[in-house]
Formats: C-alpha cells, sequence, structure tokens
C-alpha cells in the first residue's frame, strides 16, 4: 500500500477537485439573481448552514498554521482553539437572530448593506466595505498561496509534474475555487462548504485516533514526553506566556462576530429560528475538526524530542509530515483533500463578499449605479482571484502582514460596528466609522513597523479593545441617533 | 436598563484598559514569551513566566477576568429583549460564575506547580491544561444549551414572528 500513497493522494484531491467543479454546474442553475449570487435567495437549510459557518471559520491555517503552532509553542495556540465554543455562542446570540431579521427587513445582499440601514449612513458602509476589501484580499492571497504550495509539495512526489512551479500551482488551484465561485456564487460556495465540512469531520476524527494509537500511553504519554523537556510548554500557557495566551482568548472569543465571510452566512437560512439549531451543528463540527489542530502538533512535538523522527525544517511542516510518515496512505489522501476543503470552503466565502464589496457595497456607498450586477459579479470574482493571486505571489512579505492580522482586522473593525451596533440602538455613525478607521489604523502600524508588545500581548486584541471602548464611549457621550423606523422596531424583538 | 449597562460596561472597559496600559508600559524579562529551543531550533521552550513577577501575576489574573467579563456582557446584550435578560438571567449569572471558577481553577493550579515535570495527569493532560481543555472549552456547550431551550419562549418567540411579518407588511 505504501508504493500507492502519492497516487491515493492524488486521487483523493481530484475527487474532491471534480466534486467542487459538479457543485459549481448545478448551483448554475440555481443562480439566477443577484440575490441569488450573495444571499443563495436566503434560502438555505439548517445543515447547510451550519456547515457552512463552520467550515469558514476553520481555515487552511487551522490544517497547516494551526498544528505547526501547536508544535512550536507548546499549549499555547490551543486557547485559539479553546475559545471557540464560547465563540460561536456569543455570536449567535449577538447576531443569530438579528442579523436574520434586519437582512430579510432591508432585503440586503451584504454586511454593509446591514450597516448602512442600521446607521443610516453610506460613511459607515464605505468604511465597513473598505474594512472588508483589506482583509479579504490579504486572507484570499494567503488561502491561495497556502493551496499553491501544498499542490507544488504534492506534484513533487510524481515524475510528470515533478518540476511544477508555484506559479503554475496556484493557476491550477485557483481555477477549480473560481470555477464554482463564478458558476455558482454563494450557492455553490455553501454547498460545497457543506462537502467540505463533511470531509474536515471525518479527517479530524480519523487522525485523532491515529494520533491516539501513536504511542502505547496515548495523550498521557504524548503530555509527559514534552513535559520532561519543558513542562511550561504542556502547561496551559504553553511557551507564550499567561497574558499573551489570553489575548488570543479574547480575540477569537469575542472576534467571530466579526468575520464577515462567518457572519454573512446567518443572513442565509431559510427561518429566523434555524438558528437555535444552526449553533448546536456548527459548534460541535468546529469542535471535532479542531481535534486535528490540536492533536498532531503535540504528537510531532513528542516525537521529535524523543528522537523518534528528525527535527522539522519549519513547525508548519508538522502535519505533512505526520501524514507522510505515520499516517495510512488512504487517511493521508482523506486528510489532504480536507485540507483542500479547509483553504477552499474559507476562499470562496472571501471571493463572494470581496466581490460583494467591489460591484455592490462601495458604488453604493459613492452614488453609482452598476448595471447588471450578477454578471459584474461574475467578472469581479475572476478579477478578484486572479488579483489575489498575483498579490500572493509577487509581492512577498505583504502577502504575510496581511494575511497574517485577517482575524484581528476583521475582529476590531466589525464587533463593535455589526455585533453591538444591531443590540444598541444608541450606538452612532461616528462611533462606528471612528471604531473602523482605529482598529485599521493600529493594526496596520503596528504590523508594517513591525512593533513588539510585550507580554506576547496580540496586536489584534489591542485594536478590539480600542475600537469597543471607543465605539461605546463616542456613542454614550453623543446625542441618540434616529433610526429607520422599521430597523428600530426589528431591533426590540 | 440598556442604557446603564452599557455604561456600567464602558466604566469597566476604561478598567481594562488600564490593565492593558499597564502591560504595554511594562519592561518584563526579554524571555517572557519564550526562547528557541537550544537543540531544536524550530521550536521554542518556555522562558520566565509572570507568576515570578509579584505585579504582573495578579494583574495577569485580572486581565482573564476582564476577558470573562467581556464575554458575558456579550452573551448578556445578546439574550436581552427590552433592556432584560428575563429567566435567563440567573442561568446565565450561574454559568459565568462556574466559567470564572473554572478558570480561578486553572490559574491556582498552575501557580502551585512547581515548574517540574507533572506527576498527576487528568484525561491525558497535566492537571492545571486539564482545567483548560475539559473546563474552559467544553464548559460554554452550557450556554448553548440555553440558547437552544430559551430560543422559543424568549429569544424569538411565535408572537415575535407575527410581529416581524406584520413589520414587512406594513412599516409596523
Amino acid at each position: 500500500m505504501e508504493e500507492y500513497r502519492n497516487p491515493i493522494v492524488l486521487t483523493a484531491i481530484s475527487l474532491y477537485m471534480l466534486l467542487c467543479i459538479g457543485v459549481g454546474l448545478w448551483a448554475l442553475r440555481r443562480t439566477k439573481s443577484t440575490k441569488d449570487f450573495f444571499m443563495a435567495g436566503r434560502d438555505l437549510g439548517v445543515m447547510v448552514t451550519a456547515f457552512a459557518v463552520f467550515s469558514s471559520t476553520l481555515s487552511g491555517f487551522g490544517f497547516v498554521g494551526g498544528p505547526g503552532l501547536v508544535y512550536r509553542m507548546g499549549m499555547s495556540s490551543v486557547w485559539m482553539v479553546v475559545c471557540a465554543v464560547m465563540g460561536f455562542n456569543l455570536s449567535f446570540y449577538l447576531l443569530g437572530k438579528r442579523i436574520r431579521l434586519l437582512a430579510e427587513l432591508k432585503d440586503a445582499v451584504s454586511l454593509p448593506d446591514l450597516v448602512a440601514a442600521r446607521y443610516r449612513s453610506n460613511s459607515v458602509r464605505f468604511s465597513v466595505a473598505v474594512a472588508i476589501l483589506l482583509g479579504v484580499l490579504g486572507y484570499l492571497a494567503t488561502q491561495i498561496l497556502a493551496m499553491a504550495f501544498v499542490l507544488q509539495d504534492i506534484f513533487r512526489q510524481t515524475e510528470f509534474w515533478a518540476q511544477i512551479s508555484i506559479s503554475h500551482a496556484a493557476l491550477f488551484s485557483c481555477a477549480i475555487l473560481v470555477f464554482y465561485s463564478v458558476t455558482g456564487g454563494i450557492v455553490a460556495s455553501v454547498y460545497t462548504d457543506m462537502i467540505q465540512g463533511g470531509i474536515m469531520v471525518t479527517a479530524a476524527v480519523l487522525i485523532f485516533f491515529t494520533v491516539l494509537y501513536t504511542y502505547d500511553g496515548g495523550f498521557t504519554e504524548i503530555s509527559s514526553i514534552i513535559a520532561q523537556d519543558d513542562p511550561e510548554a504542556i502547561g496551559p500557557w504553553g511557551t507564550l506566556g499567561m497574558v499573551g495566551c489570553l489575548s488570543w482568548l479574547f480575540l477569537f472569543g469575542l472576534g467571530g462576530a466579526g468575520q464577515p465571510h462567518v457572519i454573512s452566512k446567518m443572513m442565509m437560512n431559510r427561518r429566523v429560528s434555524d438558528a437555535r439549531y444552526i449553533l448546536p451543528v456548527s459548534n460541535i463540527g468546529y469542535l471535532i475538526s479542531a481535534l486535528l489542530w490540536i492533536s498532531i502538533g503535540l504528537v510531532m512535538r513528542a516525537l521529535v524530542l524523543s528522537g523518534q523522527h528528525p527535527e522539522l525544517a519549519a513547525a508548519d511542516a508538522a502535519a505533512p509530515q505526520f501524514l507522510l510518515h505515520y499516517a495510512h496512505p488512504i487517511l493521508a489522501g482523506i486528510v489532504f483533500a480536507g485540507l483542500f476543503a479547509a483553504i477552499m470552503s474559507t476562499a470562496d466565502g472571501f471571493l463572494n463578499i470581496g466581490t460583494a464589496a467591489v460591484v455592490h457595497d462601495i458604488p453604493q456607498a459613492l452614488g453609482w449605479k452598476i448595471s447588471n450586477e450578477l454578471l459584474s459579479a461574475r467578472i469581479t470574482t475572476v478579477v478578484l482571484a486572479i488579483l489575489a493571486a498575483v498579490f500572493a505571489l509577487y509581492t512577498g512579505d505583504l502577502v504575510a502582514i496581511l494575511g497574517a492580522f485577517g482575524w484581528g482586522t476583521f475582529a476590531a473593525a466589525l464587533v463593535p460596528v455589526i455585533a453591538v451596533g444591531f443590540n444598541w440602538k444608541r450606538g452612532t455613525a461616528l462611533a462606528a466609522n471612528v471604531a473602523v478607521i482605529g482598529s485599521l489604523t493600529i493594526n496596520f502600524v503596528v504590523k508594517i513597523f513591525a512593533i513588539s508588545i510585550p507580554y506576547g500581548i496580540d496586536v489584534g486584541a489591542l485594536a478590539l479593545l480600542f475600537s469597543l471602548t471607543s465605539y461605546i464611549g463616542i456613542s454614550l457621550f453623543s446625542s441618540p441617533p434616529t433610526l429607520d423606523v422599521k430597523v428600530s422596531q426589528a431591533m426590540d424583538l | 436598563m440598556t442604557d446603564r449597562l452599557f455604561r456600567y460596561f464602558f466604566g469597566f472597559l476604561v478598567i481594562f484598559c488600564g490593565v492593558t496600559i499597564y502591560f504595554l508600559a511594562g519592561n518584563p524579562p526579554s524571555d517572557i514569551n519564550g526562547t528557541v529551543h537550544e537543540e531544536y531550533p524550530s521550536m521554542l521552550k518556555s522562558g520566565s513566566t509572570v507568576m515570578w513577577l509579584d505585579g504582573s501575576k495578579w494583574l495577569s489574573l485580572l486581565y482573564g477576568l476582564c476577558v470573562i467579563v467581556c464575554f458575558l456582557f456579550a452573551l448578556w446584550v445578546g439574550g436581552m429583549r427590552n433592556g432584560k435578560l428575563g429567566p435567563m438571567l440567573r442561568w446565565v449569572l450561574l454559568g459565568f460564575l462556574i466559567y470564572f471558577l473554572i478558570y480561578l481553577s486553572l490559574t491556582y493550579t498552575w501557580w502551585n506547580s512547581s515548574g517540574a515535570p507533572p506527576t498527576k495527569y487528568i484525561g491525558g493532560f497535566p492537571p492545571a491544561s486539564a482545567w483548560m481543555i475539559y473546563g474552559m472549552w467544553l464548559f460554554p456547550f452550557v450556554f448553548m444549551v440555553m440558547y437552544i431551550c430559551y430560543f422559543p419562549n424568549w429569544i424569538y418567540t411565535d408572537e415575535d414572528d407575527s410581529r416581524f411579518n406584520q413589520i414587512l407588511e406594513n412599516g409596523g
């Protein structure tokens, strides 16, 4: 079986890609208007929405970067996962009902549409759309780059594709993503998300048990090996330390309610009451998928420390190395398909909201009229993907800078404006603009000038604290805004 | 009630900012966020911890408390109707009290760990990490159950649905 490892992996990925193309073609027939393209006609069932919510949350980072961080820092990065159950709860308490009501009331096709309706302000619509577009470009570029690197690694094991360049790998992986995103818009995106979520859950469960049986003593033996070398590494704060970990708890716990590619899915379910069932399915799906993140990182650290595996060239090699050496070839095939699923399910969500920002939100904010929005949306999806790919391949550090703080950018800019503002009538447009612009400035300045923050506090957590404080403070000290009557009534429900 | 809650929360956020500024202005040991492992450079090894810095030790505990209060506030605001949390109030408060106690237990267990390899493991992890995995991670499922249970009677009732349809049809 071992000699067929690479053909098995390639077959699994090819089957998965074909499935995505099939869903794209099927969704083409269901996409007849802009509302279908961006909001799936607000007609999604519970399971589709729930899987779309959790699979969009767990990007390729969870499958590659996450295990790498656990390998490198011990338990520190596990806090990004530990906060997830609380994070999903907060997102649904704050937005599960509210965002769906306002979307139907205003017939909105994007988050900035809702923001404009809530604040009666095109300037807030514009600043939110720009924040989304900036984050999307960075996040999308890193997802495309991750796909290209993984594909290049897999192709290199074959004779025919051994010399494939990174740009060709990017082109190939991007083509599939663009195909189903252009043909089927968000319909294709959410249905592929459902398949992708299923693959991720299956892969995570299988990997968890593989890790468990790597050592006879299971996790106790793994923990014990790590503790012999450095007890703090397997302690609750890992090597980063207490304050840094708590800043991640804050950012990743509360920040989920500001991720546009995730919360926009909450606008698409058929009934408001579906939120009651979407939350548990999303929460449990994510919990299971996250097992892969933790288990691979810990076992690879233990294997290297105990001398059973050579040291890794880079921390990000933890997951690929484990799959290559310790997983059954069929399991490796499933997990590699799962990895592509994780990357593509996040990337397609970004393509969709980025396209909405370009063809719908920014023109609306500036008072421009775009004729034939659906055709423009399809063309923009292609252009945006090409731009992100070029950006990923040719701008070097800038991609890393934008991609690295994608979550923090969105969380800091959007949590006060959307998660708080949709639940509090007193929030003003001025406060919203200050929160968005201030948080973007903090994130960019700290990253671009590589400012080191004491105690390992995450810059996103700082920006989120600033934006929350300024939003609530400015709103409290301003005169209450006048809300649209219908919006005000819906906010009373 | 809603504005009063936000006023209190704003006051609390100012305290949270103060704690954060203390850390930003601080000058911790250079190895507080770990150092490169001497034998395996692809890994980090722990350095100094806040446990050894008296002021930072207590303020770190407070920092975590501030994070938990932010979660409580978010859940409270999200569950409110007309400025009240209604039947959910006692369960939300009880849930967060337990969540806070789990956080305290985690920190207390960690403070009392000697820095030597642990002798006891719970569910595959040292005791402090077990609090983190089985407590901080899994306990919030309680709030999910509350959401499911209270949804039809409090969060979005049939009357709300009728009222919303009315708003859609005739502008309220």
